[in-house]
C-alpha cells in the first residue's frame, strides 16, 4: 500500500501528535503503538488502489480516534475508554447549552463567543474520550461555524476599509492630473493592491503557524496544510499585481 | 427506565469486560491487532471504539499477559502478531472462572426473584 503525499503528511501528523501525547512513556511503548497504527491502516486500506488518498486515510484515523487518546488508555490502570453509543452525558448537555447560547447570542451578542467556547470545550472532551460526535455535531457545529466564518472574514478583509481610504487620498492627488474616470479606479486599485499585499503577509504567517490555524478553526481546519497558506499568498500576489497593472494602466 | 443510569452502568460493565474479551479473542491462537479489533467490533453490545484496543494490548503486554512477534506478511509489510503467554493463559482461566461465577450468581438472583 502506498499513501499519497497528502495522506502521508496526515499520517505523520497523527503519529507526531500521538508521540507527543505519550512523551513521558517509554520508547518501546510508543514504537509498539505506532506499529499497531500502521498495521491497522495497512489492514484497512491494503486492498485500495495506490496511492491511498488523504480522505480514505482520514476515515480510518477518525475511527481510530484522537491521537491524544493513546495516553489515556496506555497509562491508565483501569480499562481503556469505551465508546458510549447513546444516552445523555454531561457533554450532551453542554452541546445543547452551546446551541442555546448561540441562539441567545442573536439577542445579546456577548453570548456568541461564549457559545463558541462552550462548543470548543465540548468537542475537546468528546475527542479526549475518543467518542464520535455523531448527530451532536448539529448542536456543536453552528456556533463553531459562525464564529469561524466571522474570524476568517475579519482576518481576510479587515484592512480593506483603511486601504480604500488610502486609495481615495492617492486617487485625489493623482486624479487632479488625470481623466474623470481615473480617481475611483485608482482608489480601488490602491485598496486591492493593499489587500493583496496583506494577504501575502497573512499567507506567510499562516504557513509558519500551520498548527495555530488548525487550532483556531478546529474542527473544520484539520485538513489545513502549509500549501493552502501559500495559495492565499499567491492569490494576494496576483491581486496586488493586477491592482498595480490597473493603477498604472489608467494613469 | 433511567436511560442515563443504564448507559453509565453498561459503560462500566463494558470497561470491566474488555480485557476479558481481548484475552479470550487470543485464546484460540495468535492474532494480529486488526483481527482482534474486527472480532470485538463485530460483537453485539460491546460498542468498542477501534482505537481503544491497541493501547489495551500494549498494557497487557506490559503486564506480560501477551507477547508480540513480527512476522512477514505476503500482503505487505511485516505484521505484529499478539499471542497469550503462559501467565496470560493462567490469568484468562482465572478471569473466565470469575466471569462464570458472576454470571451464575446473577442468574441465581434472577431465578429467586422470578419465583417470588
Amino acid at each position: 500500500m502506498t499513501l499519497s503525499d497528502e495522506a502521508r503528511r496526515h499520517l505523520d501528523r497523527y503519529l507526531e501528535e500521538m508521540r507527543a501525547s505519550l512523551g513521558h512513556s517509554e520508547r518501546d511503548g510508543i514504537a509498539d503503538i505506532e506499529q499497531d497504527i500502521r498495521d491497522h491502516i495497512d489492514a484497512e486500506l491494503g486492498e485500495r488502489p495506490s496511492p491511498v488518498s488523504a480522505d480514505d486515510l482520514d476515515a480510518v484515523l477518525n475511527r481510530l480516534g484522537s491521537p491524544r487518546q493513546w495516553v489515556l488508555a496506555a497509562d491508565a490502570g483501569p480499562s481503556a475508554e469505551v465508546a458510549i453509543p447513546h444516552g445523555r452525558s454531561a457533554e450532551d448537555w453542554l452541546a445543547y447549552a452551546s446551541l442555546a447560547l448561540l441562539l441567545l447570542g442573536f439577542v445579546l451578542p456577548f453570548f456568541i463567543p461564549v457559545s463558541w467556547l462552550v462548543a470548543r470545550w465540548t468537542v475537546a472532551r468528546f475527542e479526549q474520550r475518543a467518542e464520535h460526535l455523531g448527530t451532536r455535531r448539529w448542536l456543536l457545529y453552528p456556533p463553531l461555524a459562525l464564529v469561524s466564518v466571522a474570524i476568517l472574514l475579519l482576518a481576510l478583509f479587515w484592512p480593506f476599509g483603511a486601504f480604500a481610504e488610502l486609495g481615495m487620498v492617492v486617487a485625489q492627488k493623482v486624479g487632479s492630473v488625470g481623466s474623470d474616470r481615473f480617481p475611483p479606479i485608482a482608489a480601488l486599485a490602491v485598496a486591492a493592491g493593499g489587500l493583496g499585499g496583506y494577504w501575502i503577509v497573512v499567507g506567510v504567517a499562516c504557513a509558519l503557524g500551520e498548527r495555530a490555524v488548525r487550532f483556531l478553526f478546529h474542527p473544520f481546519a484539520e485538513g489545513f496544510r502549509r500549501w493552502h497558506a501559500w495559495w492565499l499568498s499567491g492569490a494576494g500576489a496576483i491581486l496586488a499585481l493586477g491592482a498595480a497593472i490597473a493603477f498604472l494602466g489608467f494613469r | 427506565m433511567n436511560t442515563e443510569f443504564e448507559d453509565n452502568w453498561s459503560t462500566q460493565v463494558r470497561k470491566g469486560v474488555i480485557e476479558l474479551c481481548v484475552l479470550n479473542a487470543l485464546s484460540g491462537g495468535r492474532l494480529y491487532g486488526y483481527d482482534i479489533v474486527r472480532q470485538l467490533r463485530d460483537l453485539d453490545g460491546l460498542f468498542i471504539a477501534e482505537g481503544t484496543v491497541y493501547p489495551l494490548l500494549s498494557r497487557l503486554k506490559r503486564e506480560k499477559f501477551v507477547r508480540t512477534r513480527l512476522e512477514e506478511s505476503p500482503q505487505g509489510p511485516a505484521r505484529k502478531y499478539y499471542e497469550l503467554t503462559d501467565l496470560g493463559r493462567r490469568q484468562l482461566t482465572a478471569m473466565n472462572d470469575y466471569w462464570r461465577r458472576i454470571g451464575e450468581a446473577v442468574a441465581e438472583l434472577q431465578r429467586k426473584g422470578t419465583k417470588r
